[in-house]
């Protein structure tokens, strides 16, 4: 036996309506184990059902509308015998508990002055001892219901011993789950909770996938924290990504106004630091990629040899400078035949690019399109197409899922051929990555070239200038050259300086991604822990005993199981309702509301060992079945738990079949709804 | 003895099977007459003709933007080579047989109640086919049944 750690044990709800014919109302007691409230049709079961949502102030549960969920008998008028009385004031008081044993009334007006988004909360047994201990008001069904101080949902939840994760909604912001969200689990209503496994999930708080995040909660599952650890290492791989790439961007700036390129920085984020091979920048000269260092080297060598020449003058040396002269003019040509080789190379490349870029443009458009079929197959799969189920519609055979007729061709399936578009795309994007490289290092060498002509061309213009200046002046030339030689050594030095700093720092980057890699290696592989996967292995088991009980007929009940992902029942991994009779549906729901009441005998959970059910018997179950049910229900009892159980059976029946149980039945032979003393 | 070591084993081809643009799925492009018909035919209603051109726009971005660029100046024909494509007459068929859409008298079709409801599905802007119904929104009603019969005496003329 696990421990029980949080209840909600109902004590005792009142309805009271004051009408010009004195007071009406109804009080019924509600004890632990299995509590029947019993009436004809339309004389108020239901009406007291919802007075227990409304006394917890959970009727979103019941309807998206913000009135009241009341029938006219606390709205508008009660009926006695056939005369019509109006309503003037009505009010719902509900007095419960919870495993402390700390008791609450709450009173919430239904019609009169007070509004009725306001909840008087009673401390104490109001309604069973007449004693308070004082009273404050506070607000629910409004913002802040579930957050403020003053909030009803917010003080209930504490209450209860709730502490409600955060989740997030369709526009991704956080919101506590709201105590509204996870109620469904414990009340299946009249209208619609019969028609499906938790039919009606509250969806007007736009929390994402709420059925899940609920019944995570509800079933206390691991899962919600692992998924949520899940997507923190998530965040944080892509925040890293982000500044692994803005890093490699300012690198690659650096390098171009180095007139150099980077070789061996990765693109994305890796624990492996520094990369085999070292990070190397390359600097193009005189047609080849040579170290930076080693250029930088050369350089400072070259100017340095020049600084030990003494100046010449004009006049002095024309037959060497003329010399010079013509090495450089060939050095000139050379680079404008490379730089348009180059040039030409790298447009055949960017159209390489282009076309690629349309190819793949083309991909996706195939596979949206692949993507779109799919849904709309299932779109006309409820519409009955035989298309959709790959039928001919005029001769009714089995065809190929094509236009074109006349192949005797094989299709892929349209799953297939996503795959296989998706693979196509992704290689088309390989070849796009590699020939932008390329596109961008022939971008590169035409800036090298078009700097190194630059350089050939004001050295050839200072020798021309020498050659036909005043005898006997110093070299134009020669000046020229050392002092622009000095100034981009210098300045070279500067930003390659820089570069390494930058490139230094991507070892912290390198560990950050190291630690995330670690986080994520120690996160369990699927989304459930062992203490998950017994729990719902449990639940699949008591669901499967219970069926089998009450009696499952269109279905094998071994093939029943509880889906991983939704924590529904599945039949064979589909939708239950399609495959169940109507009475199998039945059955199902009162095995898996009562399973996870049953699970919280054996688990920690928190479910509030509570269970309400308003009229189980639908028409097509049978009435052993519910008798069946129906003891199974009032085992509740010995561990402590409550299921409150709303019918229109007759009474003989319902006596016959709880005989020789301890049931509270709260029988009424006229209205649930009569006139007080 | 092979050159490559690793190519000397032994083999044996496979038939797979071939993959099938998503605009000849019958499941794709019925949905998409429905649409056409919804969006850019007043009632529901239209020629075959219209329906080939309307048809032979949404297949590509190219000819997508050939139609709205004849739309929005005049009428020069001959910028856009409409083809008529057996694969439409196929997808015409099916939608009757599935009395999604229904002949309406000459060489008319309309859509019937329960294409209707099916194409009232779609226009929604959660639903698929979006660059599709992006690109008919565009050209909304502006092809006439007179547009199409203007294209058809420009074609006998030549």
């Amino acid at each position: 036996m696990g421990q029980v750690a949080m209840r909600l044990r109902l004590r005792q709800l009142e309805l009271r309506a004051v009408t010009p014919d004195g007071i009406y109302g109804a009080v019924l007691p509600f004890k632990i184990g299995l509590n029947i409230i019993r009436a004809a049709n339309s004389m108020g079961k239901s009406t007291a059902m919802h007075g227990v949502v409304y006394g917890l102030g959970v009727e979103a549960i019941l309807s998206t509308t913000q009135g009241v969920p009341f029938a006219h008998v606390l709205t508008h008028k009660l009926h006695t015998g056939d005369v019509e009385i109006p309503v003037l004031e009505s009010s719902v008081l509900l007095e419960f508990e919870n495993e402390a044993g700390t008791v609450w009334t709450t009173e919430r007006t239904v019609v009169g002055t007070r509004h009725k988004n306001l909840v008087v909360l009673h401390h104490g047994p109001l309604l069973t001892e007449g004693v308070t201990s004082g009273r404050e008001e506070l607000f629910v069904r409004q913002p802040g219901a579930a957050t403020s101080e003053l909030g009803y949902h917010k003080r209930l939840a504490e209450f209860l011993g709730w502490e409600l994760p955060t989740v997030e909604t369709y526009d991704s912001k956080p919101v506590p789950l709201y105590i509204e969200a996870i109620f469904p689990l414990m009340f299946v209503e009249q209208k619609r909770g019969w028609s499906d496994i938790h039919a009606r999930f509250p969806t007007q708080f736009r929390i994402k996938e709420v059925a899940q995040r609920a019944t995570e909660f509800f079933m206390r599952l691991d899962a919600y924290s692992i998924s949520a650890k899940q997507r923190a290492v998530e965040e944080r791989t892509r925040a890293l990504i982000e500044r692994w790439k803005a890093r490699v961007e300012q690198c690659l700036s650096l390098a171009g106004m180095l007139e150099s390129k980077l070789d061996g920085l990765p693109n994305h984020p890796t624990a492996d630091w520094p990369p085999t091979g070292g990070v190397r920048l390359l600097v193009f000269r005189e047609g080849a990629w040579i170290a930076f260092s080693e250029a930088q080297q050369k350089d400072r060598d070259a100017l340095e040899h020049q600084m030990q020449i003494p100046l010449g003058t004009s006049g002095q040396d024309d037959g060497s400078i003329r010399q010079q002269l013509a090495k450089v003019e060939q050095a000139l040509v050379e680079r404008q035949f490379a730089t348009a080789r180059t040039l030409e190379e790298m447009e055949g490349y960017e159209s390489e690019v282009k076309a690629v870029q349309e190819r793949v443009a083309q991909i996706e458009e195939d596979i949206r399109r692949n993507r779109d079929e799919l849904i709309l197959k299932r779109l006309g799969a409820s519409r009955n197409l035989r298309i959709a189920d790959s039928h001919c519609p005029t001769c009714h055979q089995q065809i190929p899922d094509s236009l074109i007729s006349d192949l005797q061709a094989e299709f892929m399936t349209v799953k297939d051929n996503i795959a296989f578009l998706s693979e196509q795309r992704d290689m088309f994007l390989a070849v796009r990555e590699k020939t932008k490289r390329e596109v961008a290092s022939r971008r590169l060498e035409l800036a090298a070239l078009t700097s190194e002509i630059d350089k050939f061309r004001s050295r050839a213009r200072a020798m021309r200038e020498t050659l036909t200046a005043a005898h006997g002046t110093p070299s134009v030339a020669q000046i020229e050259e050392r002092v622009r030689s000095q100034e981009t050594l210098a300045t070279r030095s500067k930003l390659g300086a820089k570069l390494e700093d930058i490139i230094g720092s991507f070892t912290s980057l390198a560990d950050e991604w190291r630690q995330i890699e670690e986080t994520r290696a120690s996160l369990p592989k699927g989304s459930h822990s062992d203490s998950d996967t017994k729990k719902l292995d449990r639940l699949e088991q008591l669901l499967r005993q219970q069926v089998t009980e009450y009696g499952m007929s269109s279905i094998e009940t071994n093939t029943l199981s509880i889906d991983r992902d939704t924590y529904k029942p599945v039949h064979e991994g589909f939708v239950l309702s399609f495959d169940l009779s109507a009475s199998d549906l039945i059955r199902t729901i009162w095995a898996y509301e009562n399973g996870l009441l049953e699970l919280a005998r054996e688990f920690d959970t928190n479910h509030l060992n509570i269970l309400m059910l308003d009229e189980p018997k639908q028409q097509d179950a049978a009435a052993e079945s519910l008798a069946t049910f129906l003891r199974r229900a009032a085992s509740s009892r010995v561990a402590s738990q409550q299921v409150i159980v709303a019918t229109s059976e007759p009474r003989n029946s319902i006596e016959e079949m709880i005989s020789g149980l301890d049931v509270n039945l709260l029988s009424f032979s006229g209205r649930v709804v009569t006139k007080r003393a | 003895m092979a050159d490559i070591d690793y190519l000397d084993v032994a083999f044996s081809f496979r038939s797979i099977p071939s993959d099938l643009p998503a605009d000849l799925r019958p499941n794709w492009r019925v949905p998409l007459l429905l649409l056409l018909l919804r969006l850019c035919c007043r009632g529901g209603k239209s020629t075959l003709f219209r329906l080939h051109v309307l048809n032979w726009s949404s297949r590509n971005r190219e000819n997508q933007k050939k139609l709205l660029a004849n739309l929005a100046s005049n009428l020069d024909y001959s910028d856009v080579p409409i083809r008529v494509e057996p694969a439409f007459v196929q997808t015409i068929q099916f939608a009757v047989a599935e009395g999604l859409v229904s002949r309406a008298g000459g060489d008319r079709v309309q859509l019937t109640d329960s294409g209707k409801t099916f194409a009232d599905q779609l226009v929604g802007d959660d639903a698929p086919l979006g660059a599709e119904r992006e690109f008919l929104r565009l050209v909304g009603q502006r092809l006439t049944e007179s547009w199409v019969e203007g294209f058809s005496k420009w074609g006998r003329s030549r």
